[in-house]
C-alpha cells in the first residue's frame, strides 16, 4: 500500500565504512513534487545517502521509504518496481566512451521501457543534438553531463535523484538546467531530490533543503523561510564583547550568543529589540562601535552552521 | 523479453570496442604465426634461404608434419591461450562497468542484477566461441594450403571435438575471472589472476595433487602435460564444473548484495 504524503522517508539512516561512520542517523522526508537540496560540504554523507536511496550500498541501520513503500528487506521485485519510477545519476557524470550519445541512449532506454520517441525529445530537451553522433568519449565535461541527466530522465520518471547535477556546466548550461529541473517538477509534478555544494544553485532552484555536517541531518528549512529565519539576527561591534554579552544577557534576558573571528557579537535571539540593546550597552558605558540587523544568505548560513570556512 | 533486451544491449555496449577488434585481429596472427611455422617445416630449403628457420624452430616443428600433428598443436595453443583470452574477455566485459564508471547506472536499472551477470556471461561466451572458431578456421586453411597429409573426415570431426570441449572446460574454469573483477571491480585483478591460475595449472598438471585444481583440467585435456590430448578424469568434469558453479554464484552474490562505492 503506498503512502502518497511522501516521495522519500528514511528514518534514522545510517551507513558506517569501517569504524567511519559516513552516515548517522538522518531523518529525511522529501514531499511530492518539491526540489529538495541537500546540502553538505565534501565528505559529509551526502554522495552515500543517495546510494543508500538508490540500493548501490546497504544501510548499516534504519529505514528506507520510497513512494510509500518500505525498500529495507524489500524483495528484488519491489526494488525493480520502484527504481523504474526513479531516475538518477551519481557521483560525476559516466557513459560508455565508445558510443554515441545516441547509442548510449538507446541502450537507457530500451533497458527502462521508454517509447523509442524519448530519445530525441531527450536530446533536444538537452540540447544536445549537435552531438547526438558524438561518441561520449570525446564529449566535454559539460556534454558528458547533459547526457547523464538525459540518461536519468529519459523514462520520465517520477523522482529524480541527482547528485551535484549542475557540476562540469558553463554558466549558460547551468542556466538551462535549472531551468529544465524547475518546469520538470511544476509542470509534471517530477519530485527532485539533489545534492549540491554549489549554494547559489540551490537557493535559487530548491523548494526545501537539508544540510548535511559529519553525516548528520543538521538542519531542515524552507527556502523561502531562510530569510525569516535569521531576521532576528543582530550583530554588534564594542569595545569589550565580553562584557557586553553579560550586560545583554542579564539585563535582557538573551541567550544565543555567538562571537565572531572579529571580535564581534551576533546575537540570534534579539527579535525587534534593537533600540533596547543599543540603550542597554550605551547606559553601561560601552563603547558601541557598530550596531546591525543581519538578513543572512544560504551561504552565510551554511558557513555558520557547518563552521565556518575549512 | 526482458532477458532479450538485456541481451542485444549487452552485445551493443561492445560496438566500436577496439578490444574486440583487437581480439580477432590477435587471434587471426596465431593462426597465421603457426600456418607460416608449419609450411617453414614443410618448406625447408626456402625458408633458410629467406632466414625464417633456425635449428630450434626446426625441432620445435618436429611432429607438424600432417594434420594429425596440426591439429594437436592448434589444441594446444587453444588450451593455453584460449585461457588468457577467455580471461580477458570477462575482465574487460565484467570490469569495464567499474573502470568506466557505468556501474552505478547498471545498478540502478529496473532489471534483476542477476540477469545483468547471466548475459555478461553468455555474451563473453559467444564472443570467445567465436575466436575458437576463427583459430579453428585458420588451422584448416594452414593446413589445406600446405596440402598437408593425413586428412580424413573421422580425424577433423574428433579434433574438432577435441577443440570444442577445451573450449567448453575453459568457459568452465575462466569464469572465476568475473568473480574476481566485480570483487576488485576493474581489470588488472583479474588478468593477473588469470595468467597466475594459467602458470599453476601447466605447473601443477604433472603432479598427482594437482588433478583437483581446476586449472588444470584444460591443460591436461588439451596435451600441455604428460596425458595423451583429450584426458580427463571425472574428478576433472567435477572440478571444472564447480568452479564454474562458483564462479557465477560468486559473481551474483558479488553484484548482488556487495556495496558499489564506485
Amino acid at each position: 500500500m503506498e503512502k502518497k504524503e511522501s516521495v522519500i522517508r528514511t528514518n534514522r539512516l545510517a551507513k558506517s565504512f569501517g569504524p567511519v561512520r559516513a552516515v548517522k542517523g538522518i531523518n529525511l522526508l522529501v514531499k511530492p513534487g518539491e526540489i529538495y537540496g541537500f546540502l553538505g560540504r565534501n565528505g559529509a554523507g551526502k554522495t552515500t545517502t543517495i546510494r543508500m536511496l538508490l540500493g548501490l550500498i546497504r544501510p548499516t541501520c534504519g529505514e528506507i521509504e520510497i513512494f510509500g513503500v518500505r525498500l529495507t528487506g524489500a524483495s528484488g521485485a519491489v526494488k525493480r518496481r520502484i527504481l523504474s519510477r526513479i531516475g538518477s545519476f551519481v557521483e560525476g557524470p559516466s557513459a560508455y566512451p565508445n558510443l554515441t550519445i545516441r547509442e548510449n541512449l538507446e541502450i537507457q532506454r530500451a533497458l527502462t521501457r521508454a517509447p523509442k520517441s524519448s530519445i530525441d525529445g531527450t536530446i533536444e530537451r538537452l540540447n544536445l543534438g549537435e552531438y547526438a553522433s558524438r561518441r561520449a568519449g570525446r564529449l566535454s565535461l559539460g556534454n558528458k553531463q547533459r547526457l547523464s541527466l538525459a540518461r536519468a530522465m529519459i523514462h520520465a520518471p517520477e523522482l529524480l535523484v541527482l547528485d551535484e547535477p549542475a557540476n562540469g556546466l558553463d554558466p549558460a548550461g547551468i542556466l538551462e538546467v535549472r531551468s529544465l529541473l524547475r518546469s520538470l517538477a511544476q509542470d509534471k509534478g517530477v519530485t527532485i531530490f539533489m545534492s549540491s555544494h554549489i549554494l547559489a544553485e540551490v537557493a535559487q532552484l530548491a523548494d526545501r533543503i537539508g544540510i548535511i555536517h559529519n553525516g548528520l541531518l543538521i538542519e531542515e528549512l524552507d527556502t523561502a523561510d531562510l530569510g525569516a529565519k535569521n531576521r532576528g539576527s543582530i550583530e554588534v561591534e564594542t569595545n569589550d564583547p565580553a562584557r557586553a554579552k553579560e550586560i545583554l544577557a542579564a539585563g535582557l534576558g538573551l541567550k544565543e550568543f555567538e562571537t565572531g573571528p572579529d571580535g564581534g557579537l551576533r546575537i540570534n535571539d534579539a527579535g525587534a529589540r534593537t533600540a533596547e540593546i543599543a540603550r542597554a550597552l550605551v547606559n553601561s558605558g560601552l563603547e558601541l562601535k557598530r550596531l546591525a540587523g543581519v538578513v543572512e544568505n544560504l551561504e552565510a548560513h551554511f558557513m555558520r552552521l557547518t563552521g565556518g570556512p575549512s | 523479453m526482458t532477458f532479450f533486451i538485456t541481451l542485444r544491449t549487452e552485445f551493443a555496449k561492445l560496438r566500436r570496442c577496439p578490444i574486440v577488434l583487437v581480439s580477432f585481429a590477435v587471434c587471426a596472427f596465431v593462426g597465421a604465426m603457426l600456418g607460416l611455422f608449419v609450411w617453414i617445416m614443410a618448406n625447408p630449403g626456402m625458408a633458410e634461404k629467406l632466414g625464417l628457420i633456425g635449428d630450434k624452430a626446426r625441432i620445435a616443428a618436429a611432429g607438424i608434419s600432417d594434420w594429425k600433428g596440426l591439429f594437436a598443436v592448434y589444441l594446444q595453443i587453444i588450451g593455453l591461450f584460449g585461457l588468457l583470452l577467455y580471461s580477458m574477455i570477462l575482465a574487460f566485459i565484467f570490469g569495464r562497468e567499474y573502470a568506466e564508471g557505468t556501474a552505478k547506472n547498471m545498478l540502478v536499472l529496473p532489471i534483476a542484477r542477476s540477469m545483468f551477470v547471466t548475459v555478461k556471461f553468455i555474451v563473453a561466451a559467444v564472443w570467445f566461441e567465436l575466436l575458437v572458431l576463427l583459430l579453428a578456421a585458420e588451422c584448416l586453411a594452414a593446413g589445406a594450403l600446405l596440402g598437408l597429409p593425413g586428412f580424413s573426415a573421422g580425424l577433423f570431426l574428433r579434433s574438432f571435438g577435441l577443440i570444442l570441449t577445451a573450449s567448453l572446460l575453459l568457459l568452465a574454469v575462466g569464469s572465476v575471472t568475473a568473480w574476481v573483477a566485480v570483487a576488485t571491480k576493474g581489470y588488472l585483478a583479474p588478468i593477473g589472476f588469470a595468467i597466475l591460475s594459467l602458470i599453476l595449472g601447466i605447473l601443477l598438471g604433472v603432479t598427482e595433487i594437482g588433478r583437483a585444481f581446476p586449472w588444470t583440467v584444460p591443460a591436461i585435456f588439451v596435451g600441455a602435460t604428460h596425458e595423451l590430448p583429450g584426458t580427463i578424469s571425472t574428478g576433472g568434469v567435477v572440478s571444472a564444473l564447480a568452479a564454474f558453479a562458483a564462479a557465477v554464484l560468486g559473481t551474483m552474490i558479488q553484484v548482488n548484495v556487495a556495496d558499489n562505492t564506485q
